[in-house]
């Protein structure tokens, strides 16, 4: 069982990386925590694009005041 | 919907903190109205595949025409690899994984700005899978270095992973033209071939675990294991956790071989052996090592429970030894399929997977057998103790139900696998019944059949037919319907088998089929089940007492006679021999497939195999147990006339045909009144039997009748002068012993006795005549009829008279019983559906009635005695009678008068219940006659 949490760890840890990697090279501006949390609303079942849009206008909101 | 939110409002929390400082809380989120709408407004809305591969699509064809082909590469690449990784417990290319696509292409901002330069690792592991040779690296034929990429700019570490391939790669022929030469291995191949600690393992094929199995097989397995071995190097190359699916499958199949393990394995860079958990296909596909084992060692297991219960040599009895033949074959085949299987892997032109390899075990049915097996060890626990009679029957119903549910749920595989083994099963039934029927002998050894012969009860028994065969299984509701049905009829057959048996007269058709090719023949007609050939039963036997389990050429389809075999020939090239002579062909297969499917769609219903069992067992089964049946039938009313000696009985014991046996009783009484004062003796009993012969001019010693005389050993004082131990002595033959037995012969002796008494009252009051009082005594009267002597006359006259209405009625009872009862006896004999059980039955009934025109029954004592008191009565008169009128007084006629009147009161007493039946009886007759006695009140 050990070994069994340990490959399945290992897989979780592989597909976001890979899902970061790509993430990267689409320039989504997401860093690999804020990924993680995304991908956990997306179990959960929000909808992909619901949660884009929320980003999207946090993003927008908060880019005054970053600048 | 506000559930969901406060649910997910602990993450929102994070991604706004994340992307905004803000942290929020319940009182404080501003953001609250877009997480509703946003949410809330997609919440019905499904990801679709399309969607996603169209967005893909789009954004690679937006970097081809922005001359970033790379890009696109690099794009196809990563998403294909992110599909392939399970995630968050999530199977490869799951819905969540389209989600996270769809959410990051969503997001992308200005995607052609992107640097590759970030990249290059993952550029470089790209290049490197597009280009490598899996298939022909794998196959190790051919083997060609792999094509660096252009852009690549270093190559070290791509040159020391050829050195090192090239140090493990053997140069080998084709597949075509093997060498069997042994082949040298290098040190770390050896070395892992010993940490792995493998074992050669005997051919498949071979069908037994023998250790002493051909060198060409050993060199087989040799090179088996070192041409898969150097894949194990790919583990090398790609990475140092995983193994590749070909050695997946390489490995299940010995384990579905009845190997001992599964062996999965890498081996790290310092040749350190480790169990593998990851598998890399190369389809790029990759599925967890747990997944496969799954998959594959339930199938194995399912496997095992037959391997293990075909490993025991001897079985308790022949039903299971039969099934345990026929599961071998099954296994046979298998291990066959399995073997075309492992040629299709050494092709060249076919890349294995891990997905075809399954499909294919289950295209070709081997994962449903897998579960048949696991259903039928399941259902039957051939380990437990109990008797082989009940084991048997549990086997044989199990197995039908399995075949009727194959049927049901028209599952080919199923139905295929399962009834042959039903057929076998059944097989040692029919044999057994075969013989039965065929020479009146259950022979059962091992006590396996659900009947069972009583061996302490002969042939000859008096209680044969009842007590020789009985059901001798705990739970019968088992027995199968279609022969169910046909039990009663089974067991009265095989009773008539042994007894036309014992009676030498039992005759078979020479050229007969046996039970089990008709009982194959009908399964095959109907069930397009290939042509079963059936090794003999003593050889089954035979095998079981030598301990040797040879392999059976059953079936042309199943056996082969493989060239390899011939372990003196050391160029045998038995892999192509092997697998070029295999027969069963995917395309037989699915020929049976089709032929079974438009047989199963046929509107006509009754080909299902219920009614075909049933046909089977009316048309074939119960026809031959109808025609032994009929055949001790005729032989009893034929060859024995059953019919003739019965009307002899009836003449002779119940006077029925009055000639000869009237003319013997004459005799009899007429000494018994000459010898008033004697009683019958041996000598006047045979002098008159005797002359009675005589009279009807019949030879005494052809003649089957005979009388006995027994002597009286105690003087009774009541039944003084009735005919008494006079017995007849009738020759029956002695197989009629079935139906009259010696106790049915002293009834008719007893009714005999009972009509002998009753006939010698009703002559001894015909005889009386006033003889004295005729012509030449007429002074005499004349003078008498002035005295009072007149009234004892009248007297006398009046009893003689009440007496012969009492006897005549007693008379007239027991010949019109008798006579009915015989009447019936011989009409119902008449039928044509009378056979041996019947005439048993008829025979008793008859007897019943004869016992109570006899008045011979329990509840009928008290009449009979009274009867005896009523003929002493009878015979007491008739003496004074004939003693003289002098010697007769009126005291003495008083007397008998008033028993007489006592006695019939009596009868009348215990008859009156039969006066107001309706039915005319005899019984009632009686009861009337004797109640009618007009002179009663005197």
């Amino acid at each position: 069982t050990t070994t069994a949490s340990e490959s399945s760890t290992n897989e979780a840890r592989e597909a976001l990386d890979c899902l970061h990697e790509l993430s990267q090279l689409l320039n989504t501006g997401l860093d690999k925590k804020t990924l993680t949390a995304c991908v956990r609303l997306l179990e959960s079942g929000v909808h992909p694009d619901a949660l884009a849009q929320i980003i999207q206008v946090l993003r927008t909101e908060t880019r005054p005041a970053k600048v | 919907m506000s559930n969901f939110l406060k649910s997910i409002q602990p993450t929102l929390n994070e991604i706004v903190y994340d992307l905004t400082g803000l942290t929020l809380s319940d009182r404080f989120n501003p953001h609250k109205k877009l997480f509703e709408d946003a949410i809330i407004h997609r919440s019905n809305v499904n990801v679709e595949k399309r969607h996603v591969d169209k967005s893909v699509q789009g954004l690679k064809e937006k970097y081809i025409v922005h001359a970033q082909d790379k890009k696109a590469d690099l794009l196809e690449f990563l998403i294909k690899r992110f599909n392939n990784r399970p995630l968050l417990k999530h199977s490869p290319e799951s819905e969540l994984h389209l989600s996270c696509l769809q959410f990051i292409i969503s997001l992308a901002r200005r995607p052609l700005d992107v640097e590759l330069d970030d990249f290059s690792h993952l550029v470089h592991e790209q290049v490197e899978e597009a280009n490598f040779n899996w298939p022909v690296f794998l196959l190790g034929n051919d083997y060609q270095q792999p094509i660096a990429s252009d852009d690549y700019q270093d190559d070290e570490s791509l040159t020391d992973d050829d050195d090192r391939i090239d140090s493990t790669s053997i140069q080998n022929d084709t597949i075509v033209d093997i060498e069997l030469e042994s082949k040298p291995i290098d040190d770390i191949e050896q070395q892992n071939y010993s940490s792995l600690d493998r074992e050669i393992l005997t051919s498949y094929w071979h069908g037994k675990q023998a250790d002493d199995v051909s060198p060409a097989l050993r060199n087989f397995a040799l090179f088996w294991d070192q041409t898969m071995m150097k894949t194990t190097h790919l583990a090398y190359r790609v990475n140092a956790q995983t193994v590749t699916e070909y050695i997946l499958i390489r490995e299940t199949l010995w384990l579905l071989m009845n190997s001992n393990e599964l062996h999965v394995y890498s081996i790290d860079e310092n040749e350190q052996v480790h169990v593998a958990d990851f598998v890399r296909l190369c389809d790029v596909t990759p599925v967890a090592i747990q997944e496969c084992l799954q998959k594959f060692t339930l199938l194995s297991n399912q496997f095992q429970l037959a391997n293990r219960f075909l490993k025991k040599i001897t079985h308790s009895c022949r039903t299971v030894s039969s099934f345990a033949q026929t599961l071998r074959d099954q296994m046979t085949l298998i291990h066959f399929q399995l073997a075309d299987i492992e040629k299709s892997v050494l092709q060249q032109n076919h890349t294995y997977t891990i997905l075809s390899f399954y499909q294919q075990l289950d295209s070709l049915g081997l994962i449903s057998k897998g579960e048949c097996i696991e259903r039928i060890f399941d259902q039957i626990f051939f380990d437990v103790e109990k008797l082989n009679c009940d084991l048997t029957l549990e086997l044989i119903h199990v197995l039908y139900k399995n075949v009727l549910m194959s049927e049901m749920i028209n599952n080919l595989t199923f139905f295929n696998f399962f009834l042959p083994l039903f057929i076998s099963s059944c097989r040692i039934y029919l044999e057994i019944i075969q013989n039965w029927l065929a020479n009146g002998n259950l022979d059962d050894p091992f006590e396996e059949f659900f009947i069972k012969r009583k061996t302490d009860v002969s042939v000859e028994a008096l209680d044969f037919w009842h007590q020789s065969y009985t059901e001798q299984v705990e739970n019968a509701s088992l027995i199968p319907r279609w022969l169910a049905s046909i039990v009663p009829s089974l067991i009265k057959a095989g009773k008539c088998a042994e007894i036309l048996k014992s009676n030498s007269v039992l005759t078979n058709e020479e050229e007969s089929q046996s039970f089990v090719e008709k009982f194959s023949q009908y399964l095959q007609a109907n069930c397009n089940l290939t042509k079963q050939t059936w090794t003999p039963l003593t050889i089954i036997h035979d095998s079981e007492m030598n301990t040797l389990v040879k392999p059976l050429k059953s079936s042309p389809l199943i056996s082969l006679n493989l060239l390899f075999d011939d372990i003196d020939n050391e160029r045998n090239s038995f892999l192509a021999l092997a697998f070029n002579q295999m027969q069963m062909s995917k395309p037989t297969l699915l020929d049976i497939t089709h032929q079974q499917l438009c047989l199963s769609s046929s509107i006509n219903q009754s080909s299902n195999i219920e009614c075909i069992l049933q046909t089977f067992s009316e048309q074939i089964l119960l026809v031959k147990c109808t025609q032994l049946i009929n055949q001790l039938t005729n032989d009893i009313l034929h060859r024995l006339s059953y019919l003739k000696h019965i009307e002899y009985i009836r003449n002779f014991f119940l006077f029925e045909n009055g000639s000869f046996m009237h003319q013997f009783a004459l005799r009899l009484y007429a000494k018994l009144s000459q010898t008033i004062h004697e009683r019958l003796d041996a000598f006047t009993v045979l002098v008159s039997f005797d002359s009675t012969l005589t009279m009807f001019g019949l030879d005494k010693i052809q003649y089957p009748l005979s009388v006995i005389f027994q002597s009286a050993t105690e003087s009774s004082i009541t039944q003084k002068y009735i005919i008494q131990n006079v017995q007849l002595k009738y020759d029956l033959p002695k197989e009629l012993v079935i139906i009259v037995k010696p106790e049915h012969m002293e009834t008719y002796q007893k009714c005999f006795a009972f009509v002998l008494q009753v006939k010698q009252a009703k002559y001894v009051l015909d005889q009386l005549v006033f003889s004295e009082f005729r012509v030449k005594n007429r002074v005499r009267n004349r003078r008498l009829y002035r005295h009072q002597s007149y009234q004892l006359h009248h007297e006398m006259f009046l009893l003689r008279a009440r007496l012969l209405h009492a006897v005549n009625a007693v008379n007239n009872f027991v010949l019109t019983t008798f006579h009915t009862a015989g009447e019936q006896f011989v009409e119902k004999h008449s039928a044509k559906s009378i056979d041996i059980e019947s005439m048993i039955v008829y025979h008793e009934k008859f007897l019943i009635a004869l016992a109570i025109g006899s008045l011979l029954q329990p509840k009928q004592q008290a009449i009979r005695e009274q009867l005896m008191k009523l003929f002493e009565i009878v015979t007491i008169f008739a003496r004074r009678w004939q003693l003289g009128f002098d010697s007769i007084k009126i005291e003495h006629i008083n007397k008998l008068k008033t028993e007489f009147n006592q006695t019939k009161q009596f009868i009348s007493i215990v008859l009156k219940p039969f006066l107001p039946r309706m039915i005319d009886s005899p019984l009632r007759a009686l009861a009337c006659a004797l109640q009618d006695d007009f002179y009663s009140n005197n």
